[in-house]
């Protein structure tokens, strides 16, 4: 296995593909070898991030998806295997956390929350899974988040869609296991993605860091680097796990 | 290759999971103390390795005793002026019900899967602080989690073992040094071979959650989170049984 061909003639489904670690995800599945689609609610950001992997020779797609449309969903799925034929990987990183403490969570937040993060990533799995089980292989990684294990102040309907996602993803992989599907998760801590710098100051950034671990922010490639070994042949052994990039923050069992 | 120019210590090198990973870590450009209590069977490692472009050298250790555990970590240094990676691998596991577990038996497991990790945790650490960093990578087991029959005094130990990687890697991460603990399930390996019983194929085409694991596999794990690439992967349990357990 040599760096640049992990994934050569495989085709990986992208969600969120258009900023942070999913554009980070995309562009490192495109590096190595990877035809990729990136699925995003912005077109105009998930174009440029695909003109930037294209001009470094990756080759990519653009799907405009709404996460909360089961019917743009089915549509990416039925497009992706009408274009290529084939769906090998499913990254399913995209996600919404806007912050509201549990007593001002309304239901229209919970159900916008709940709708992205969790229930569009459950049919999103099952629709590419069918075609991974006509397939009789594949690989899906979610992206969680330390919310799933750990108090996170202001993200509590976020920390149910997550801590729900990493309990699905453990009976999804069982389910899956006899078609050579693989379910893993990522669970990242901090990340220093483009929409966490938009929404804190420098300042902030640089105070939080003081008390992290590593003494700084995650960076988008560094999960992303977790997701494509996950997706990657070298972790054939892992199905139904969790890894955490956190550098050492905290340590759920 | 990820490995180029680092030294890397994998014990119980001399078989299963131990040599896999010694080979795979070869393969990546590593230079490698291969260790193990039957130098014989280290030593094939080794010839392996060499055999393959690579650099190793074989080395002696009785885990079970702690200055031996601590000169195996200056050896590496003496060898290779350098350690970046320690990976615990070795471990024993002999079966007993627990109304028949002797206190020779505990001893014997505890020091081998425990106090000899644990030591060489410790030597590897001072080495890798006065370099500026380093990996540990310690191998403990699914039944760390849950319980497996006539496995106490191991679950025991890889249970101590697990907890005392968090305590390292909290303790270690401001020195740059990460660890992590691997968590294979069931693994087709000489060693449970020769202790009798059936082990059913492992071929591709056998659903991971039903077949055992494969030595690679797990070695794949043990590297991938030693590399760079999970350079912020720190105090975390990475379990590679196919979604078996998941526990």
């Amino acid at each position: 296995m040599s760096e640049g061909t992990r994934f050569d003639g495989e085709v990986a489904i992208v969600t969120g593909g258009a900023s942070g670690i999913g554009r980070a995800s995309a562009s490192l599945f495109a590096n190595e070898g990877a035809r990729v689609v990136i699925a995003d609610v912005d077109e105009g950001k998930a174009r440029r991030v695909a003109e930037s992997i294209a001009t470094a020779g990756g080759e990519v797609v653009v799907e405009r998806v709404d996460l909360s449309s089961l019917s743009d969903l089915e549509a990416l799925v039925e497009r992706t295997a009408e274009r290529f034929g084939q769906i090998d990987i499913l990254a399913n990183v995209a996600a919404i956390f806007p912050s509201a403490s549990f007593m001002k969570t309304s239901p229209t937040a919970w159900d916008r929350i709940i709708d992205i993060d969790l229930k569009a990533v459950f049919f999103l799995t099952q629709a590419v899974a069918r075609k991974m089980i006509e397939q009789n292989r594949g690989a899906i990684v979610n992206v969680a988040s330390g919310a799933a294990f750990r108090p996170v102040p202001g993200m509590s309907a976020y920390s149910a869609a997550k801590g729900g996602l990493v309990a699905m993803t453990r009976t999804i992989a069982h389910e899956l296991a006899r078609y050579h599907i693989r379910v893993n998760v990522v669970a990242p801590g901090h990340t220093a993605s483009e929409t966490v710098r938009a929404q804190m100051s420098q300042r902030s950034l640089d105070a939080a860091a003081d008390g992290l671990m590593a003494g700084r922010w995650l960076e988008p490639e560094e999960t992303a680097e977790a997701i494509v070994f996950l997706a990657s042949s070298a972790a054939s052994g892992m199905s139904g796990a969790v890894i955490n990039v956190n550098g050492g923050d905290f340590m759920p069992h | 290759m990820r490995f180029s120019g680092k030294v890397v210590i994998v014990t119980g090198a001399g078989s299963g999971v131990g040599r896999a990973t010694a080979l795979l870590y070869g393969k990546e450009g590593a230079r490698i103390l291969a260790a193990d209590i039957d130098e014989g069977s280290a030593g094939k490692t080794v010839e392996k390795i060499r055999g393959a472009g690579g650099e190793a050298e074989p080395f002696h250790v009785d885990l079970s005793s702690r200055a031996q555990a601590h000169s195996m970590v200056e050896a590496a240094v003496d060898f290779f002026a350098r350690l970046d990676v320690l990976a615990n691998v070795a471990g024993i596991y002999p079966r007993a019900p627990v109304e028949k577990v002797t206190e020779e038996h505990l001893d014997r497991v505890l020091a081998v899967d425990l106090k000899g990790p644990f030591f060489a945790c410790q030597a590897a650490v001072r080495a890798m602080k006065a370099q500026g960093g380093g990996v540990i990578v310690n191998v403990a087991s699914g039944t760390a989690f849950y319980g497996l029959e006539e496995h106490a005094a191991y679950s025991a130990a890889k249970g101590g073992l697990v907890s005392v990687g968090r305590v390292v890697a909290v303790e270690a991460a401001r020195h740059g040094i990460r660890l992590n603990t691997v968590v294979p399930g069931r693994t087709d390996t000489p060693g449970l071979r020769a202790r009798g019983g059936s082990i059913p194929e492992t071929g591709d085409t056998v659903p991971a959650n039903e077949r055992w694991m494969r030595p690679e596999e797990i070695a794949e794990v043990i590297v991938w989170c030693s590399s760079d690439g999970a350079g912020m992967v720190n105090g975390a349990l990475l379990r590679v049984d196919g979604g078996w357990k998941m526990l």
